[in-house]
Parts: C-alpha cells; structure tokens; sequence
C-alpha cells in the first residue's frame, strides 16, 4: 500500500476554474450515464454507483473514465426488458408462450 | 465536429466503446436532443468549486449562516441554490487550530458535485483513495499541506449516501475583505482537505 | 462528439446487424422462457461474465453468453455439448458468488445506535456487493452521527428485494485501524444498520 501518488497529477493546476474533462468522449460518457440514470432509472443513482464500485475493483489500475464507461456498459446491460421498439415485438412474442409457474 | 468531418487521429478502443454506447442509447431513446452538449456545458462551466467557495464565504461573514452550515449542510448550501445531484445530503466539517478534515470515497469517486464539481484525476486514483485513509499526515505531507502533530487529522470516506464538504479556516488578515473578495481566496482543495488556506 | 460517421445512428439502420444476433436475442428468450428465470438472475448472468470476455465481446454477445451459461447451469444442456457443436470454446459467465435475495427481511425503522454508541463492524467478507470497507471490518469504533434511512446496496444488487436501513457515520482510531502507532488520526466511515453489532 505504498505506492505513491502519480507526481503528473499533482502538477495538474489546482485554479477553481480547472476543466472537468482531458478529451470529449469522457465529458460523452460522463452524460451518457446520467442520461441513462436519468431516463432509465428514474433519477436512482445507486445502480450505476454499484457498476461504477464493481469496475473500479475489478481492475484498480485501470484509468478512471475507462472503468466508468466499463460500469456504463455493464449497467446498459441490465436493461433488457426496456427494448427497442422494433424489439419489442420480438419479445411481447416470446412472452406470450411463458407457461407461468 | 460534423458526420462528414474527418477524423485526424485514430480512435482509441475506449473512444469506440463510448461511441458505441452513444449510439446504442440514442437509439433507446433514453438520450434527448442536446443532452449531452447540456450535460457537459453545465460540468464545464456551470458546476464548479466557485458554487463551494461562496458557500465558504459567506459562512466566514454570517455566524449564523455558519451555524445552519455545520448543522444541516443540505438546506443552507440550498439558500444559496446550490443543490442536486449528488448534494442530496450533505455534511459540511469545519476546520479549526486543532482539527484538520480531509475527504475521500475509497470504493469509487463519491464527491459534493452540486458545490465542488467533479472530482480531479488524483481524487478518483487507487493511490489516494487507499493512502489518505493509511497514513493522512505522511499523505497531505506530500500534497503540500504539512500539519503539526499536535493537529488532529479527521478522514471522512464517503462510503455512504452523505457527500462532505470541509469548510476551512479563514486566513488571517482577511478581516476587511468583501464576501466576494473571500470567495475567491477558497480552493477546490481546500475544501476537499488537501490544502490550508 | 458527432463525428463518429459509420457508427451514428440512422433511421434506416436495421435492429440486428447478423443473422447471429437475431438468433442470440431470440435465444436469450427462449432460456428465459423456459427457466421462468428472474430479472435478477439474468442480470447476474451477464454480471458474472469474465471482465476480460466481457469488454471484448459485442452486446449480442453478452446475451448469448448469458443464454448458454443459465441454460448449462439450469441443465438445459452440457457445456460439452455446446462445445461439440461449436466446434470449439464457448466460454461462460463465471459461478454465482452469492445467492440471489428472495427475502431481504423487512426495513430497519428505527436506528439501533445513537451518537456515542460503541459498535464493531460484522467480521464478514460477502461474495457479492457490498458497499463495508475491507478495512473496517472487525473493527471497533464509536457512532458519531446517525444519518437517513436508505436502501441497503448489498441486498439491492442481487435481485429484486429490497430492505432500508439507517445509516451511520463510525469513528474509528487509526491506530486500531492499522495497529502503527499513528496518533491522532480518526478515519469516519458511513455504514449501514446491519453491517454493525454493539460493541
């Protein structure tokens, strides 16, 4: 538990103003989960915080944004009842020859 | 950027995944117009340590308004209306001669987004997320805020739904300074706990 | 972020790409189907994929992986079997690491601790998820704030159940924490109701 801090980061300026995001796609990812904890979860952050908790010790080394789009992939696969309307037929099918237990 | 602008470095995998992602969700339906450009404008310019740092001053030049702070953080960091996400319940922890607090969420990136913004790249870093709870003082030693012994050190870890906030001391000589003047002598880290004012 | 012209969508743009991927899809259902299986276990199936297969693997992939793991472990069919006719490996999600919660047990009203309350956190190391530090468990430290009433992450994970618990902020001595003779260092966590016992 030694290992020390990256000096890169420290030298990263600490003004108030500083940007939140080094590249687009991470200010992307970043909405996209929102729009999805927003739209598909009706506000409840606390799937995506679990994805996100997951991610981040399944690989502790990896860089933040990349296992923050990892816990976003992984949350948009827990969606499959919220098909697409051209899958949704498909699947309104498949349930119909459910024999209920 | 525009669908038919050409791409003048290659796209890493992560880019693509993201990409993909865009795609998938827009195709959902769950991503209306201009959500994203919304999102990010607001993060980058909107939502920022600025928010916390008027939050700070004013609680230097209104006891009262201090008072509130430290006992029910959400409700006075709303007067001055700031709220939202991740700001549903906030917990505000004072500085003094004798107590130094410092923040930290060690399973992820927990963070008062609504008063501070979105954590920097060293908050969200397995060095910092598994030191600053092992060794503070040898920790914020190295960041540039040496703290005598005889100063207790208070580390909070977000692990939970509360989202904290450090109010710091104000530097002396500051006695005349306009609310406004104060807001801008307060740093991000400083109210995260790795500096002093 | 709108230059990503071959892989935008377009309104003409057909929902499956391969034949395969209808096939995985349509699969995906028939498992269900037959297994009755929960929204939960299928969640947990794809969660349980190996990370690296995973992230290397298309989103149809991910149901088909999904598919074949619950219909061997439902003993639909055999691993060998699916292997024989693929003719080669057919990876699978990895074993369930912790039972799906059908009865999560009723709500936590009233907070068990109040400020000043001596409590240990529970010695246990789930296999699923949790949000109790490692480094706390089995440790001894005092309440110093009663918090909200929220719904308990561990059980919310693994399945549709859910039970809501206070939650508490736990002082604890640094020195306790990791027996270094560090002094005057306190390291607060916020924990839920059930990961504490009083001390």
């Amino acid at each position: 538990m030694s290992t020390p801090l990256r000096l890169s980061d420290l030298d990263m300026p600490r003004r108030n103003g500083e940007l939140a995001f080094d590249a687009p796609w991470q200010s992307t990812v970043f909405a996209l989960a929102a729009a999805v904890v927003e739209h598909a979860f009706g506000g409840d952050r606390e799937p995506f915080r679990r994805q996100l908790i997951t991610a981040i010790a399944a690989e502790p080394g990896r860089p933040y944004w990349e296992s923050w789009t990892a816990a976003l992939e992984a949350l948009v696969e827990t969606l499959p009842e919220r098909a697409r309307p051209d899958e949704t037929t498909a699947w309104q099918a498949s349930r119909a020859g459910v024999v209920s237990s | 950027m525009s669908a038919e602008g050409h791409h003048p470095a290659p796209v890493s995998p992560v880019e693509q995944r993201v990409a993909a992602l865009e795609a998938l969700l827009t195709e959902r339906g769950l991503v209306p117009e201009g959500f994203i450009e919304e999102i990010t404008r607001r993060y980058e310019s909107e939502i920022g340590p600025m928010n916390g740092a008027k939050v700070v001053a004013r609680a230097w030049v209104d006891p009262g308004y201090r008072q509130r702070l430290l006992a029910e953080g959400t409700a006075a960091i709303a007067e001055l209306g700031f709220g939202g996400a991740e700001g549903d319940h906030m917990v505000v922890v004072e500085n003094t001669a004798a107590v130094h607090n410092v923040i930290v969420c060690t399973l992820c990136s927990c963070y008062p987004w609504p008063v501070l913004g979105l954590p920097p790249a060293w908050y969200k870093d397995a060095a910092y997320r598994a030191r600053v709870v092992r060794e503070p003082r040898v920790v914020l030693a190295e960041m540039g805020c040496p703290l005598p012994d005889d100063v207790e050190i208070r580390v909070w870890d977000s692990s939970a739904e509360v989202r904290y906030l450090v109010l710091p001391q104000r530097p002396p000589g500051t006695e005349d300074m306009p609310e406004a003047g104060l807001a801008g002598l307060v740093t991000r880290d400083s109210m995260i706990g790795v500096a002093r004012l | 972020m709108q230059g990503f012209g071959p892989v935008g969508h377009s309104a003409a743009e057909p929902a499956f790409h391969d034949r395969w991927e209808t096939l995985a899809f349509a699969l995906f259902w028939v498992v269900e189907n037959a297994l009755d299986a929960s929204g939960g276990e299928l969640r947990h199936s794809i969660e349980r994929m190996d990370p690296g297969h995973y992230l290397t693997s298309s989103y149809y992939e991910h149901w088909l992986t999904s598919a074949a793991t619950l219909a061997v472990e439902h003993g639909l069919v055999t691993r060998s079997e699916l292997e024989a006719r693929a003719g080669g490996r057919f990876p699978l999600s990895g074993p369930v690491l912790a039972p799906l919660v059908t009865d999560a047990g009723p709500d936590v009203d009233e907070p068990r601790f109040g400020a000043g309350d001596r409590v240990r956190v529970r010695e246990w190391h789930p296999a699923g998820h949790t949000r109790c530090p490692r480094y706390v468990r089995g440790k001894a430290g005092v309440v110093v704030r009663v918090d909200g009433i929220y719904s308990v992450p561990d059980v919310e994970a693994h399945g549709s159940a859910r039970r809501h618990e206070p939650t508490y902020s736990v002082r604890f001595d640094a020195a306790d924490l990791w027996r270094d003779g560090q002094r005057g260092v306190s390291v607060h966590v916020d924990l839920w109701d059930s990961y504490l016992e009083r001390s």
